[in-house]
């Protein structure tokens, strides 16, 4: 059959010839220019920087998403991203009294040299940079942040929780399932710690491109629900004290090149340093393959990147009931429909076993089937497979792919084991009393 | 955990299933195959006993597979359906030639009623001739457009209840995709809709919609279906080709990432500020459209009068092109 | 008779991972024939510089940047000086930048 969509091909964006370019800035059409936008804007240096950083600010003051004084979690990863995000901040305190910003910034940089490698003295470098810019700062070991509930004490020995998080990623062999777990991790610590450091906006650097990538990541992985929250401007996080906690992406309208460009004309070193991607093959992940998609495209049709933003901050999640994922508190999807996608996939993995024997039996009695099957002589393992199970039940459809591959549960965070615990005994309190309730 | 032996049933496997893994016997994959296709019709409530339901039959693997199984559960599950084959003729000679004459057999093979629209017949242009007019790099556009009216309206010729395509879960993550690329939150949030019903035409199911384009390959190829699989001879849409080859990485790389994307679709909707176009009708013939004149009357319009790129783009500039054209005629049809 | 060329490379924002860290590198480009131009800049970085030939696609593309890398000649983006067709001059230098972040 024909590859047209009945719906009506359209003829995309044909590529127009490039025009030979204006070699003089466009704002004060003095200088010459030092860089291209999208093809056609050209600026200057001294044109340049202020444009970037009005669209920073302009971001940051749209409708008062700080307030005065308040408290704010920077996050630094070293990226250029992050240390140009820092730069602007900065730049930012030291203005005269109208124009300059006036919540009080917290920088974080959290140390992950225990998954990776890091080049020689990072993290020292890291604390002289912090150091200059004269900003509260604080840096935290990543276990310590995943594990410990006050993880600023510099003093206690983290050495085991060190080992537990090894394991938990020597565990999953997926390197797609790798990276979105210490995605998830990762902004678990993040939120811990603003709860700790009592700040009640969190700063992350992601721009446009990354933003982009992440939402065609996002929507491969089957975490389409959660699109608004990965990349949205203002997100509110859920946590535990109800207290309000925005997660606020300043730097999502810039574009890659904008940030690029910024950091060199500043002459702002990164620090970056390698990661589970690192040096793998596009083949090997979802993630490095979604960002090759984007940038060979965006080689011929130079507004993708832009467009598939644009639609994301036209998307949101279609949900009723709201209930939050365990691991990564995102969106999770409650009351499934017989006529969906994880419908769908769960009947085909009963019928695949079962073959024949399916033909007669309902979902339920497959169900029955499969756990009878599952039996092994009572030895540990049934225990483990039954909390996996449960635990399961409190997972969003993309956690459920993570967690169902790791081996034992026994490494992930305490708060994470506890919570499901104490979720059970209220179901089964629930399931006591239920007959009582009005 | 790989099963060796196909589930429980003792015969050797000859095969392995793309969507889960699992190694299976020839039986075992028809009887997978047919009840998920059974359970994605039951559970989507697509048919009522009784329905007349028109298939769009291309002469594909999809459409003849999908005739295949329709027939094949109508009888073992009592849908009391009454199937018939509706076929389109584009007039694109070789491609549509050799397309038709599959469609023929598999009316003979399915003991099915047959009806066969061409764009000649529905529009006074056959393909070739648009080809000959407009070239090759907006045809698919013209194509696209008729192809949809041309179904509804031998849908309604027909008078059935419902109309259903062959559509894959591999065709339904790609146009997730594309829709994503192409910014068309509109298209989005429908495209993974299993039924879909706008005013004034016959709704369309897709009991394909969890099916992977490769298990549709492999049930055709043991079961000895014929098919007809050749890519048009014109040029198709050079875009979709790039959402195709990514969603083929995505699926060698993690074959539940075509579910997956599904999964995502259903899962996404639109803000509620944003503005969508509303449905409303051709003043010119009646159709639904969602612009003053459809899109298929301004390319009609356009062939007609020697204006080939006429509603090529955006609608806005079409509907501002006709209204400066002198004497704008009345089409019949 | 002119000398070699002498010109400073600089890899930024993770593309040092490929040149042993290092994020500076002071070259001399031998005396050819044909003027020396960004593109055959490329091919003498991929031979002379870059330590493992394996992880060139990291860097190059067919015979230019892999897509996601910007490169700029004395802080100009080289869209405007004619990409891979710009002819180096002496004390040029010449920055790659990483905008990629799966390393």
């Amino acid at each position: 059959m024909c590859s047209v969509n009945e719906e009506g091909a359209e003829v995309f964006e044909v590529l127009k010839p490039i025009e030979p370019l204006e070699l003089k800035c466009r704002k004060c059409l003095i200088e010459d220019g030092n860089v291209v936008l999208q093809k056609k804007f050209v600026y200057c240096k001294t044109c340049f920087v202020p444009m970037v950083t009005h669209k920073f600010r302009a971001t940051v003051g749209k409708s008062k998403l700080v307030n005065r004084g308040e408290r704010v979690l920077v996050c630094v990863s070293g990226s250029q991203s992050s240390v140009s995000l820092l730069h602007m901040i900065w730049t930012g305190l030291q203005q005269s009294t109208y124009k300059r910003l006036t919540f009080e910034p917290v920088v974080l940089y959290i140390d992950e040299s225990v998954l990776h490698d890091y080049p020689l003295d990072q993290v020292k470098k890291i604390k002289e940079l912090f150091e200059k810019y004269g900003l509260t700062y604080h840096i935290v070991k990543f276990s310590a942040a995943v594990y410990l509930d006050n993880c600023l004490n510099k003093d206690t020995n983290v050495d085991q929780y060190n080992d537990k998080l090894q394991n938990i990623f020597n565990n999953l062999s997926d390197l797609t399932l790798k990276e979105d777990m210490l995605m998830k991790l990762r902004k678990r610590a993040i939120t811990k710690l603003a709860d700790l450091l009592k700040c009640t906006r969190i700063m992350t650097a992601e721009n446009e491109h990354k933003l982009s990538i992440r939402l065609l990541s996002n929507v491969a992985l089957g975490r389409g629900s959660q699109i608004s929250l990965d990349i949205g401007l203002a997100v509110n996080n859920k946590n535990n004290n109800n207290t309000s906690l925005v997660t606020i992406r300043p730097m999502r309208n810039l574009s890659a090149k904008e940030i690029s460009y910024y950091a060199l004309f500043n002459k702002l070193d990164d620090f970056m340093h390698s990661n589970f991607l690192t040096a793998t093959s596009e083949d090997e992940s979802i993630q490095k393959t979604t960002e090759r998609f984007v940038n060979d495209l965006q080689v011929d049709f130079p507004s993708t990147v832009s467009t598939i933003f644009r639609t994301g901050e036209k998307i949101s999640e279609k949900t009723s009931a709201i209930a939050y994922c365990l691991l990564c508190q995102g969106i999770m999807e409650v009351n499934v429909s017989p006529s969906s996608a994880m419908e769908a996939t769960k009947y085909s993995k009963y019928v695949s076993l079962m073959g024949v024997k399916a033909l007669k039996l309902s979902l339920k009695e497959l169900k029955n089937e499969e756990t009878n099957e599952k039996n092994c002589n009572g030895c540990k393992c049934r225990n483990k497979q039954d909390l996996k199970e449960k635990i399961i039940e409190s997972l969003c459809y993309a956690c459920t792919h993570i967690i169902q591959e790791l081996e034992s549960l026994d490494d992930l965070p305490e708060e994470i084991l506890n919570k499901e615990k104490e979720r059970l005994q209220f179901k089964k309190m629930e399931e006591q009393i239920k007959d009582f309730l009005l | 955990m790989p099963v060796l032996y196909s589930a429980k049933c003792g015969q050797n496997a000859v095969l392995k299933r793309p969507k889960t893994g699992d190694t299976l016997c020839k039986e075992c994959f028809y009887w997978a195959f047919e009840l998920e296709i059974h359970s994605t019709i039951t559970n989507g409530n697509l048919f009522k006993k009784g329905d007349v339901v028109a298939i769009a039959a291309s002469g594909g693997k999809d459409s003849t597979v999908l005739a295949q199984v329709l027939k094949t559960l109508n009888e073992r599950y009592n849908y009391e359906l009454k199937l018939v084959l509706l076929s389109i003729d584009e007039g694109i000679t070789g491609y549509r030639d050799d397309s038709l004459k599959t469609v023929l057999e598999n009316k003979d093979e399915y003991q099915m009623p047959l009806k066969i629209l061409s764009y000649q017949q529905l529009y006074g242009w056959s393909m070739d001739k648009i080809v000959a007019e407009v070239g090759r790099k907006n045809n698919c556009t013209f194509c696209g457009v008729f192809r949809r009216q041309a179904l509804d309206r031998g849908a309604m010729l027909l008078n059935v209840d419902c109309i259903a395509t062959g559509h894959n879960a591999d065709d339904i993550a790609e146009t997730v995709l594309m829709n994503i690329l192409r910014g068309d939150v509109a298209r989005l949030q429908r495209c993974v809709n299993i039924i879909t019903i706008t005013e004034g035409t016959i709704p369309r199911c897709k009991p394909l919609k969890y099916t992977y384009e490769k298990e549709i390959v492999m049930y055709a190829y043991f079961k000895k279906l014929n098919y007809f699989s050749t890519e048009c001879i014109f040029a198709p849409n050079a875009y979709r080709g790039y959402a195709r080859t990514f969603l083929k990485d995505l699926e060698r790389l993690k074959p539940s990432s075509i579910m997956d994307i599904i999964h995502s679709g259903e899962t996404m909707c639109i803000k509620e500020n944003v503005k969508l176009p509303d449905i409303g009708v051709c003043t010119k013939c009646g159709f639904v459209s969602s612009q003053d004149i459809c899109k298929a009357c301004i390319l009609l319009e356009g062939l007609n009068r020697g204006l080939p790129k006429l509603g090529i783009g955006k609608s806005s500039k079409a509907n501002k092109a006709l209204a400066a054209l002198p004497n704008p005629r009345l089409l019949h049809f | 008779m002119e000398k070699g060329l002498n010109i400073t490379t600089e890899f930024t924002s993770g593309l040092q991972i490929l040149f042993n860290n290092i994020k500076k590198h002071k070259v001399v480009l031998p005396e050819t024939e044909n003027p020396w131009t960004l593109g055959m800049l490329l091919f003498w970085i991929k031979d002379n510089i870059l330590v493992d030939k394996d992880k060139c696609d990291l860097f190059m593309k067919g015979n230019t940047v892999r897509p996601g890398i910007i490169v700029a000649v004395n802080d100009q983006d080289w869209e405007l000086l004619g990409d891979l067709k710009y002819c180096i001059k002496n004390n040029d230098n010449i920055t790659f930048i990483s905008t990629l972040h799966g390393g």
